[in-house]
């Protein structure tokens, strides 16, 4: 077997990086000394250590959670807040080191053969990130204690090793001491350093399919060192190609390089308009023009970009600034739609720009080699995935973001609460990394039913503007419900633009008493009347509100 | 082999005699998307094959009578389960919740603002009819309210019916029978007339199930097929209603002497 030798690697890993930048981005809402936990698709994602005290783990239940912690604070999930708190770190760290891997929000990697001679040793060098990291982070923090900061996310680990996976490693553990951790160079150290590792860091580590590390376990391998110990022509004919990987993984010889290639400077396209355009179309046909050159360049090399920085800049001086990314890489299309998905939510959002746009600039950061993306055969993504996405990209293109939508289950009692439709433009793909709003297709099966939702079946027309009509009595006096959920009598007709029918059968009243605590309070008396038509029965959800009837919904 | 075929036709003939041959080799089963189990009945096929394949690419489905919208979205059921995508256009009223509960796969659900922007304006049509085209390319079923086909001219819509047939989708047009657009010649037509609500009564118990009667009418069928269907039943989805028939009414099973 060839010796490889991994290149020397550094780690920066804050365990609890989601926690950490909700602080210092609201530190208004959220205190260092609350338990905190972020929830991803109702689950625990992280948690502080004081929550972890409490016995909050990520990949619990929120239900579980707050039953473990009853004082826990909730924090919303946002890729976008973690990314950008995360910056001032990775741009303090690139003042000394120029060639930075940022795994994600919390972790970047970075080779350590340059840096560590100029800095003059592996512990001097850690001891520098330390610094560098914690003058990053007191530049994001406006006043507050970075200890306590660094603290409440769970502290910051250094770890410098021969590879990515022991340098992860000892990061992790160097987080867990407070402590630097440096691992002396050669194949022996290392090895000695992953052996009693369980096979379970492979998963978080090195991205092992998680039922690859359960079969290990079952064959009695429970230990990275336990799979250093066979032979790599063992682990190859029991494991396929993999095997090869494992060994290489357990036995601490992964060469796996950084996998971004530092873009070339003159890659910044700037397109400076002497005219300020105001309008998107121009605006996006300028564009075009920018993402084509750009996307051009890249097929020639055979790469793609994964992530870019795209600037706009008003003749006031007002700018909009954001970095796009998308794990499968951007070619001039896609590339061109966040640029239009950028100046849209700029120009016709809250606060749009006062004169028209005299600058649009398109940075790539990140560009890796272009591996191509696989058609998958049995499930993942099909042909008609990929034909459908073009098909609703061309559609956006027409009608804009606002028009296409899907639904996404958020719960309620009202029908036209229980799904909320979301952009398709916003949603993010499980493959994109996390970044963008994720999609929630049904309650989850142990989800508690909505106090004073209605049973099934739900009606098939909701009138998102509920029509007025009027219900009365065999008198002809109008039906009214009286603030205990008393009617004063029997419905009889319904009464619609004119037309009276005469109803059937009824059921209600269902009182509902909705956020009274606040000005958006409601409340109102729900029925369902099934009213008699020459084409057959008609049901309708009907509700009372301030003494006047309201068709909201149509079983139709 | 085609290839070889192709070479020995000549030239003239070659562009749109290729084409042809190309576009008509496909397999039977690849020009017909699944339907629910319970519709199957409805165009004369078995209900034991759990997703029969019976709607036929191509054509244009119309959706009428009281139950109209149910019985739309329970046309969607089987092929968006199936991996196709469906496209919703100009239904801002969908109860998304009833589809849900239908069992059609949201994930591949794209609902669609009004292109027509519900007036006649010359401008509007032409975005309509880009915006209706493109997806068509790019979705297997296209459920269209009726104000979208009405405000189509009958020349736009007999184009994006051609391209329909040419891109193999299936078109889905709910609303009424008798305001729905003439020019509209639909190969398909269901009828779902409401039979009866059952469930509640004069001021007690809540809305359960619905029997639904459907009428499955068209081209090219000798006469129309009805079938008796629960939409909703009382988990809000299709099922067939149990028909008590003079078989298993009358049935007697005879005891027999054991021991």
């Amino acid at each position: 077997m060839t010796t490889v030798q991994p290149p020397r690697c550094a780690v920066l890993h804050t365990p609890a990086w989601p926690i950490t930048a909700a602080i210092l981005y609201e530190p208004e809402t959220f205190g260092t000394k609350q338990p905190l936990a972020v929830f991803h698709a109702q689950r625990v994602l992280s948690c502080s250590p004081l929550a972890w005290r409490e016995g909050v783990r990520p990949g619990q239940r929120r239900r579980q959670a707050q039953g473990a912690c009853p004082n826990l604070v909730i924090v919303p999930y946002n890729a976008d807040r973690d990314a950008r708190m995360y910056e001032p770190v990775v741009q303090s760290i690139g003042a000394l080191v120029p060639l930075i891997d940022v795994e994600n929000p919390g972790s970047l990697l970075l080779a350590t053969r340059g840096p560590s001679r100029y800095v003059g040793g592996d512990d001097a060098l850690a001891v520098r990130l330390l610094a560098l990291a914690r003058e990053g982070l007191s530049h994001a923090s406006h006043g507050l204690d970075v200890d306590e900061v660094m603290t409440a996310g769970g502290g910051l680990g250094i770890g410098i090793a021969d590879g990515r996976v022991a340098a992860t490693l000892a990061a992790r553990s160097s987080s867990r001491r407070g402590e630097p951790v440096v691992i002396q160079p050669g194949m022996q150290a290392t090895a000695e350093f992953l052996a009693p590792y369980a096979v379970k860091v492979l998963t978080a580590v090195a991205g092992c399919p998680p039922d690859l590390v359960d079969l290990l376990e079952r064959l009695g391998l429970r230990q990275l060192g336990d799979i250093a110990r066979l032979s790599v022509t063992d682990l190859v004919g029991r494991f396929g190609a993999i095997g090869e990987t494992l060994h290489r993984l357990a036995s601490g010889t992964d060469d796996t390089p950084p996998s971004t290639i530092p873009p070339p400077p003159d890659l910044t396209m700037t397109r400076v308009f002497d005219d300020p355009l105001s309008q998107l179309d121009m605006l996006v046909f300028a564009a075009k023009a920018l993402t084509d050159e750009l996307g051009g360049y890249f097929h020639e090399r055979g790469q793609v970009c994964t992530r870019v920085q795209v600037e706009a800049e008003s003749e006031h001086g007002e700018s909009s600034q954001r970095v796009w990314y998308r794990a499968e890489g951007m070619r001039s299309s896609t590339l061109l739609d966040r640029v239009r998905w950028q100046l849209d939510g700029w120009i016709n959002g809250a606060e749009p720009p006062t004169a028209g746009v005299t600058l649009l600039r398109v940075t790539p950061i990140d560009i890796r080699s272009d591996a191509g993306t696989q058609v998958g055969f049995w499930g993942g993504r099909s042909e008609a995935d990929d034909n459908a996405t073009r098909a609703i990209t061309r559609v956006i293109g027409l009608l804009g973001p606002q028009s296409v939508t899907v639904a996404s289950w958020r719960g309620g009692r009202d029908p036209r609460e229980v799904y909320e439709m979301m952009c398709y433009a916003d949603i993010g793909s499980a493959d994109s990394g996390g970044v963008g709003q994720q999609l929630v297709l049904r309650p989850d099966d142990d989800a508690a039913v909505w106090p004073g939702s209605l049973p099934a079946p739900a009606p098939a027309v909701v009138h998102h503007e509920p029509l007025l009509v009027e219900v009365i009595d065999v008198h002809g006096r109008p039906v009214a419900v009286n603030g205990r959920g008393l009617m004063s009598a029997t419905p009889e007709t319904l009464v619609q633009r004119g037309r009276s029918c005469r109803i059937v059968a009824w059921a209600g009243p269902w009182p509902v008493d909705e956020r009274w605590w606040d000005h958006r309070a409601r409340r109102a008396a729900r029925f369902q009347l099934v009213i008699e038509q020459p084409n057959g029965q008609c049901a309708y959800l009907a509700e009372v509100a301030a003494g006047k009837w309201w068709l909201t919904a149509e079983y139709a | 082999m085609s290839a070889v075929l192709l070479s020995s036709v000549p030239n003239s003939l070659s562009g749109p005699l290729s084409e042809m041959t190309l576009s008509e080799m496909t397999l039977a089963r690849e020009r017909l998307l699944p339907v629910h189990q319970a519709l199957a009945p409805l165009f004369g096929l078995s209900s034991d094959d759990p997703a029969p394949l019976a709607l036929t690419r191509g054509h244009t489905v119309a959706c009428v009578g009281s139950a109209a919208m149910s019985c739309a979205l329970a046309v969607l059921v089987a092929p968006t389960q199936s991996g196709s995508w469906a496209g919703v256009v100009g239904l801002a009223s969908c109860g998304v919740q009833a589809a849900a509960d239908l069992g059609v796969a949201l994930e591949r659900t794209v609902f669609v603002a009004d292109p027509t922007g519900g007036s006649q304006a010359s401008g509007q049509q032409t975005d309509a009819a880009a915006v209706l085209s493109a997806l068509v390319d790019g979705v297997d079923v296209l459920l269209l309210a009726q104000h979208v086909v009405n405000s189509l001219s009958p020349s736009l819509l007999r184009r994006l019916q051609t391209r329909v047939q040419s891109r193999g989708g299936v078109l889905v047009v709910v609303g009424e029978a008798k305001s729905l657009t003439s020019s509209l010649s639909a190969d398909v037509r269901l009828t779902a007339t409401t039979q009866q609500w059952q469930g509640v009564g004069s001021g007690y118990g809540y809305l359960q199930r619905r029997q639904v009667l459907l009428q499955l009418d068209g081209r090219r069928r000798a006469r129309p097929t009805e079938h008796q269907v629960w939409l909703p039943d009382h988990h809000g989805q299709l099922s067939p209603v149990a028909t008590v028939t003079a078989e298993n009414t009358g049935v007697v099973i005879p005891l027999r002497r054991v021991g």
